[in-house]
């Protein structure tokens, strides 16, 4: 690096600092969060306070666990998908009720098999469950849920989307272009990328 | 001099952020996270301004912060909590841009580090010049700036090493060429 670069680089440091000085994140922003954060932190103190003085509800709890545990129960899929949860749906053809969060794929799948899909743009971390029906659901760090149907998994396997063998628990990294489609599924090393 | 560092030296060092954050998951007090805020807020806006608009940038710092609030138990000190910070806001913010279908994220492949758009870019208005870069360039540069290693960028982005030097690479080059012409 030559004494060019290295004023450069002082440039481009100084105005950088230059320019944060004039941003500030909003007065009511702190007060909101904090506002936030103090509620439940009032919700936790006063569940500490009653798990202390509320041994009968140890053993009440106690006592109905082992009834689910020596009693068999029916098993039944939990699914990932909670209240207020940002679910998207990713299907060949967009589905007859209104879903402004549908995307389709069967208009582009000639792109696909073309190869012509793999300009990637965004990259997202997600847990993958593999539901009894075939569908795929991807959890994301933000807890938003994407949705892959059974038809749209046969296709993006057929066009080497999916090229890895991929199992329930799995981390995957999803790569989607401008249009939010995915263009690749990748299996991940690191569980704890959240 | 010598009593200026001596008297400095008698009082409590700045808690590091990572400690802060760790009191927040153990004990669930406020004031931990308060002192987060004061510490890292105006960065991260920053961070966001340089990505998005002033406005969205401030829908988005909060969520970020409610995000905190909402996985602190699932913090674990393994690297700096601001990357951890800036990841979630990386985040929200590129699950906005794809619900409002923006197509500023569109990668430009074989960038041409020579290209001529930005020739009304003045580098004294930083702000405008780091507009007139691309969003993932523009995006590593200012992670740089913020002090991020290309271990902790390419952490915090979810790219590998090569793509953030790669991207930082024709950042730069842009910059100084705007730089340039302002100096010769």
């Amino acid at each position: 690096m030559n004494e060019s670069d290295n004023h450069f680089d002082e440039q481009l440091s100084a105005h950088y600092s230059k320019q944060k000085r004039q941003f500030k994140a909003p007065i009511e922003h702190k007060k909101y969060v904090l506002q936030k954060a103090k509620r439940i932190d009032k919700e936790t103190t006063t569940n500490t306070s009653l798990n202390w003085f509320a041994p009968g509800a140890l053993a009440a709890s106690i006592l109905v666990l082992t009834y689910f545990v020596l009693i068999p129960q029916p098993i039944n899929h939990i699914p990932i998908v909670a209240q207020n949860t940002y679910i998207e749906l990713h299907t060949l053809e967009m589905p007859d009720e209104s879903n402004s969060r549908a995307l389709a794929y069967a208009a582009l799948e000639k792109e696909y098999a073309q190869k012509q899909m793999i300009t990637a743009v965004a990259r997202k971390p997600a847990r993958l469950e593999i539901n009894d029906d075939g569908t795929w659901d991807l959890e994301t760090c933000e807890d938003d849920v994407i949705q892959i149907s059974k038809q749209l998994i046969s296709m993006l396997k057929k066009y080497d989307v999916l090229n890895t063998h991929f199992n329930s628990g799995m981390m995957v990294a999803i790569s989607f272009n401008s249009d939010g489609h995915i263009t690749r599924i990748d299996q991940i090393e690191n569980p704890k990328v959240c | 001099m010598n009593l200026v560092l001596s008297l400095k030296n008698l009082l409590p060092a700045k808690p590091e952020n990572e400690w802060l954050m760790e009191q927040y998951r153990l004990t669930q007090k406020t004031r931990f996270l308060e002192q987060l805020y004061d510490a890292c807020a105006d960065d991260l806006f920053h961070y966001m301004v340089t990505q998005s608009d002033p406005t969205l940038a401030q829908d988005i710092c909060q969520k970020t912060w409610l995000k905190v609030i909402e996985k602190r138990n699932q913090y674990r000190p393994s690297g700096r909590f601001t990357g951890w910070l800036y990841s979630i806001a990386r985040n929200q913010l590129i699950d906005e841009f794809r619900r409002q279908k923006r197509i500023v994220l569109k990668e430009e492949l074989n960038e041409d580090p020579f290209c001529s758009e930005a020739h009304n870019t003045h580098f004294s208005d930083l702000h405008e010049a780091l507009k007139s870069l691309p969003f993932f360039q523009r995006e590593a540069i200012v992670l740089q700036q913020e002090g991020f290693g290309l271990q902790e960028i390419a952490k915090i982005t979810n790219e590998d090493l090569e793509t953030i030097k790669s991207r930082l690479r024709y950042a730069r080059a842009k910059l100084k060429r705007i730089w340039s012409a302002e100096h010769e």
